[in-house]
């Protein structure tokens, strides 16, 4: 066992907000001496609601999928897009490159935001000492890219508001964008519930 | 958010390129410095601040 100390064994625990340095507590209504805010040891229920935000997230990804998300009318023809069909179009279009961020952003992350919580928070609860290191990582990363997954939502707002001439030509949303939205904003609620430093608590083996 | 929004203004013009032509402007260069900005704002360390702060106790 040659892992360096956490707060916890030297008796520290540090504020969320303005990181200063104080004496371990588990009193429930301890406040920061520096900035006032709320102390905690470790977030509070930060398994459970972690994981209902998720679960709860993974529900509304399906009808975020199947649901067209963005209805474009013009004179001629009505066409409603779910969020890949809209991506092949934006392909079709002839820019593939955007197509494969929006792609990146609206599909791979949402997917991989479940998988790595999923995973860190099914090894947090069996106590797993297994690369501790890299799922702290895989946290970090999720933290960093979670708000990326906004973009469709914003491209449907820009459009909904830019392209209003009456009967010419219209674009409206559809449920499913309020879905994804919600999706993303779950997901992000989930990674923000979950404490990192569960991580390094409980661990069966070392390193 | 504001370089997600910078991106989706983006997608959203060439978007709308199929149905009608688009011209950026003028706007466009002050958003974009606006964007630049904003991101070197918010990548500020706020924890500085008590650093520079610690004399003047209010």
């Amino acid at each position: 066992m040659n892992a360096p100390p956490r707060g916890r064994d030297l008796g520290l625990m540090s504020c969320h907000v303005c990181r200063q340095i104080t004496a371990w507590t588990e009193a429930a209504h301890a406040v920061c001496p520096r900035c006032g805010s709320a102390l905690h040891a470790r977030k509070t229920g930060s398994i459970t609601r972690a994981w209902a935000l998720l679960i709860a997230a993974a529900l509304f990804y399906i009808p975020a999928n199947v649901f067209p998300i963005m209805r474009t009318q013009s004179l001629s023809s009505r066409d409603d897009n779910t969020i890949l069909s809209g991506i092949v179009e934006l392909w079709r279009a002839g820019s593939p490159g955007l197509a494969a961020i929006v792609f990146t952003a609206s599909i791979i992350v949402p997917m991989l935001k479940f998988i790595i919580l999923g995973y860190l928070l099914v090894s947090v609860q069996r106590s797993s000492g297994f690369v501790s290191r890299q799922r702290a990582k895989l946290y970090r990363f999720v933290e960093l890219v979670g708000y990326w997954s906004m973009l469709d939502v914003f491209v449907v707002a820009i459009l909904s508001a830019l392209v209003h001439f009456k009967i010419l030509s219209r674009v409206e949303p559809l449920p499913g964008v309020v879905f994804f939205g919600v999706v993303v904003v779950l997901t992000m609620l989930s990674a923000m519930s979950f404490d990192p430093r569960l991580i390094w608590d409980n661990r069966k083996t070392s390193q | 958010m504001i370089e997600v929004f910078m991106l989706g203004t983006l997608v959203a013009v060439v978007k709308a390129h199929t149905y009608f032509d688009v011209v950026p402007g003028a706007g466009i260069w002050a958003f974009g410095v606006l964007t630049l900005l904003i991101t070197v704002f918010s990548s500020l360390d706020p924890r500085e601040l008590w650093t520079i702060t610690a004399g003047d106790r209010a």
